[in-house]
This record gives C-alpha cells, sequence and structure tokens, in this order.
C-alpha cells in the first residue's frame, strides 16, 4: 500500500470497527501499515467512548423562550417599520425597467427604440447643461445660457401676475409723488398765474412771518424756487424708486410664500403616498406569509400522503 | 433537505411559533454537543446555543436553499456565535445568572454511553487535549466520532469532497494522539 491511500485506509478500518471487527484482525490485513495505523485507530476508539453532551431541561426550556422572544421582537419590528419614500424619479426609472423586463420595450421596432433612447438622451443632456449652467459665472461659456434662463423665468413670472391687481397696486402707491406734483402745481398758480391777484389776500403764512420766495419771475429767489421744485422731483422720484422696492420685496415674498405651501402640499403628499405604499407592501406582504404557509401545508399533506402510502405499500409485501 | 423541513422552515419564516419550536427540538442537541465540545463548559454551551437559535430566527430571511443539509447552515452561525464569544465573552453569557438549575460547569449526563468515575476524567483528558487543534481538526473529530457522522455526512456538511474529509480525518487523528500525549492522557 502506497503513503497517499493511508487515509483511506483508516476510514476503511474505521468502518470495519463499526462492523464489530476487533482491531487485531484489521492491523493483521495492513502489515506494513500497521505501526502507524495502530495509534490512530486506537484515538479513533477512545473518542468514540465519549460521552454526547446532554444539556438541562431549563437551559433547553429558556433557549427555546429566548428564540421565540426573538421572533416577537422581529414581528414587532416589522410592524413599525416604515419604509422611505420612494423619489418620483426612482418611481419613473423602475416603471421604465419593469416595462423593459417585461418585453414592452423590446417589441418595439428598432427605429422607435432608437428614438426613444435618443430622446431620453437629448433631454438628460439639455437638463444637466441647464443645471449646469446655473452656478456659471461671467465669461464662463454657459453664462449667456444662464442669463437667458433668467430673463425667460422673470417673463413667465409677470405673466403669470393679474394685470388688474398691478394696476391697483400702482394705484395705492401713486399718492405720495402726486402730492408734491398737485402742489407744485398750485404753487405755480398762485405764484405765476394769479400775479393780479393780492398776495396779501391768501392766509398761506403767518403774518408775522415773511414769504420764502417771491412771485416775480426776475426775482432772485425765483431761483431757490426753481431749486425747491427740482428738489421735490428728486424726492418724488426717491420714493417712487421706494415704493417700487417694496412691491418687488412685497412680490418676493408672496412668491416664497407660495413656494413653500407648495413644498409643503408636494411632501404631505409625498408621505401620504409612503404610507399608502408601506401598508400595501404590508397587506402584500401578509397575503404572500398566508400563501407561503397555505403551501407548506399542502406539501406536508402530501408528503404525510406518500409516507402512509408507502408504509401500507410495505405491510402489503410483508 | 427534505420537503417536510422546506415546510418548516417557510412556515417558521412567516413567523409560526410552532414550526420554529419543532426546529428548535430537532436540531438544539446537535448544536449544544458542538458548542459543549469547542467551548469546553456546559454552562456556556447552553448559553451559546440558545444565541444560536436566536440568530437563526433573525436571519431566516437570508437563508438559501443551497441543496445542503439545514444543520450546515445551523453549524455556520454556532462558530460564528462562538468566534463572537471568545472575541467578546461579556457579551453574550449576561443571561446565566437568570438560569436556575442549569449545569453550572458541572459534569454533563451522558447519552447512554457508560459513563464512570474513570470516564469522567478521561472525558476532562480529551477535552483539554482537544482544545490544542485547529478548528477544522477539531470540527472533524467532532462530528465524526462524537456525533458519529459518515464521512459523506461530514463531507455534506463542510462542502467537502469525500476524499479531502478522509485526510482531514487522518491529520486530525495525529494531532489528538499528539494533544493527548502532551495533556499525559495516554
Amino acid at each position: 500500500m502506497r503513503g497517499r491511500d493511508i487515509p483511506i485506509i483508516v476510514e476503511d478500518c474505521l468502518q470495519r470497527l463499526d462492523r464489530g471487527e476487533s482491531l487485531p484482525d484489521l492491523l493483521a490485513d495492513f502489515p506494513a501499515q500497521a505501526d502507524q495505523l495502530k495509534p490512530l485507530l486506537l484515538v479513533a476508539m477512545a473518542s468514540r467512548a465519549f460521552p454526547v453532551p446532554v444539556p438541562s431541561q431549563t437551559a433547553q426550556r429558556l433557549g427555546r423562550n429566548q428564540m421565540l422572544a426573538e421572533m416577537n421582537r422581529l414581528e414587532i419590528k416589522k410592524a413599525f417599520r416604515k419604509k422611505p419614500a420612494i423619489p418620483p424619479t426612482s418611481r419613473w426609472i423602475g416603471a421604465l425597467v419593469r416595462a423593459a423586463r417585461s418585453g414592452g420595450f423590446t417589441r418595439l421596432s428598432y427605429s422607435y427604440r432608437l428614438a426613444m433612447v435618443s430622446l431620453v438622451l437629448i433631454l438628460s443632456g439639455g437638463f444637466f447643461t441647464l443645471n449646469a449652467s446655473a452656478s456659471s459665472q461671467p465669461g464662463d461659456l454657459l453664462y449667456n445660457l444662464r442669463l437667458g434662463m433668467e430673463r425667460a423665468g422673470l417673463t413667465l413670472t409677470v405673466a403669470d401676475q393679474d394685470p388688474t391687481n398691478g394696476s391697483n397696486q400702482l394705484h395705492q402707491i401713486s399718492p405720495e409723488p402726486w402730492q408734491f406734483g398737485q402742489s407744485d402745481w398750485a404753487l405755480h398758480q398762485i405764484y405765476g398765474g394769479y400775479q393780479d391777484l393780492e398776495i396779501d389776500s391768501f392766509d398761506f403764512f403767518p403774518p408775522n412771518e415773511s414769504m420764502p420766495f417771491s412771485a416775480d419771475p426776475a426775482d432772485p429767489d425765483l431761483a431757490g424756487e426753481k431749486h425747491l421744485k427740482e428738489e421735490s422731483k428728486e424726492a418724488a422720484e426717491e420714493e417712487r424708486e421706494a415704493a417700487k422696492d417694496l412691491k418687488e420685496d412685497q412680490k418676493a415674498e408672496a412668491e416664497a410664500e407660495r413656494e413653500a405651501a407648495m413644498d409643503l402640499k408636494e411632501d404631505q403628499k409625498a408621505e401620504a403616498e409612503a404610507e399608502r405604499e408601506a401598508a400595501k407592501d404590508l397587506k402584500e406582504e401578509q397575503k404572500e406569509a398566508a400563501q407561503v404557509i397555505r403551501e407548506a401545508k399542502k406539501v406536508e399533506k402530501e408528503a404525510d400522503k406518500i409516507e402512509k402510502e408507502r408504509v401500507k405499500d410495505a405491510k402489503k409485501d410483508q | 433537505m427534505d420537503i417536510k423541513e422546506k415546510a418548516l422552515l417557510y412556515r417558521a419564516h412567516a413567523g409560526d411559533r410552532g414550526a420554529a419550536g419543532t426546529l428548535y427540538e430537532h436540531y438544539y442537541r446537535d448544536i449544544y454537543s458542538y458548542v459543549f465540545y469547542r467551548v469546553n463548559d456546559p454552562a456556556t454551551a447552553e448559553d451559546l446555543s440558545a444565541e444560536v437559535f436566536v440568530r437563526m430566527v433573525r436571519h431566516l430571511p437570508g437563508f438559501l436553499d443551497q441543496g445542503k443539509p439545514f444543520i450546515s447552515w445551523l453549524y455556520t452561525l454556532a462558530k460564528k456565535v462562538i468566534q463572537d464569544y471568545q472575541q467578546n465573552p461579556k457579551e453574550l453569557i449576561s443571561a446565566r445568572n437568570i438560569s436556575g438549575d442549569r449545569s453550572n460547569g458541572k459534569s454533563i449526563p451522558s447519552n447512554g454511553r457508560s459513563h464512570t468515575h474513570h470516564n469522567q476524567h478521561a472525558l476532562g483528558c480529551f477535552q483539554q487535549a482537544l482544545q490544542h487543534l485547529s478548528e477544522v481538526h477539531k470540527e472533524i473529530i467532532i462530528h465524526r466520532f462524537v456525533e458519529g457522522r459518515s464521512v459523506q455526512d461530514i463531507a455534506d456538511l463542510t462542502n467537502q469532497s469525500e476524499r479531502a474529509v478522509k485526510t482531514l480525518q487522518l491529520s486530525a487523528l495525529q494531532s489528538l494522539e499528539e494533544a493527548l500525549a502532551k495533556e499525559n492522557c495516554i
């Protein structure tokens, strides 16, 4: 016997020992390997004499309870597990993948498939370019695109507004600058157009105070009047600008509020959708589990039936 | 894996406590015996065996039927539990004090084999010698000689060829002989 066969000889000897043959008889069959085999077979025989340990009943019961407690814990965890909301983009991709898997995509002709793929590539390319242009700076290649997009956005924003509402706002803001115009016109009428009237008959100023300017155009104080007019105009202009700024601020605020409300609505909608889906999934899981149990029981019954028939046949044969 | 075992697994997976209990009753002793000879302490073996079944229900959803016996998967779990215990003993043996009449490191009853004072001494010697062996050799000795499994069964359990198991058996016996001599058992 060659050395590489020793493992097979050992296994052969172990099987023969199990069948009740004695060790000297076995060693006599392998005289060349007897010295090598003897200690190994003795160790194997000694190992077989060692007891299979038996656990205490309490430990067994405790172990079982621990296992069942873990099952309870897992069930509770599963019941309270909330699936994360699936973003709409992922849902669309999933729907596309499902459609492709179900064969709907492959049934289309080659040209249609090519057109669809090209369309997806063009749209996604455009989307990514627009996204990239949003952070571009003056001098960048995509800066013009960004400006164009901003202009288009502004146009759309103005178009969204109600024109009557806009005019009302203008009307509400106009009185302040108009008051300056009115006073300007009144002064001009009083000191320019109606020079023949008795100035003293107008009680615009208290008697102990001199008039701030003269009605005579040749009067050097007329320059002061012009200066005052210019100042009034400037003040009116400033106020108009301030009103315009205020209007823009209010508009931006209203827009932000509208967007926040829309976001909130979308979030609530997505949450409700996720909850509906989680409930649906849970129902499906429960349905599947019930189906699995039913099938398992059926299989078990069939196995029992086969076993019974086999026993019956065996009895008949006897 | 036979069809009844498969049905039990499906039911246990679906949350059927009766099915899980049947699996527990069927495999507990094999797992306990395996763990006992690996950790050399009855009480620890009880705790770790219980942990194996806790992990069984935890990981049952991830179990894949690859045509191997179910117990080979349980042995894999047991190996991991023993490994975790060796790395951090306190974590897995926290519940020992709550047990009542548990083994508490005392000698164990046998399965009907003769059990004299001499055998008690020999058992202690064997357990000590076993600790000198590598994990692979320990596994072969336990499956083949303590549990009395055939070479074919072990090949199925360990996913190896019969030839490889026979070679491992030879080297395991040689290592055990050396270890027994070291412990002055022979």
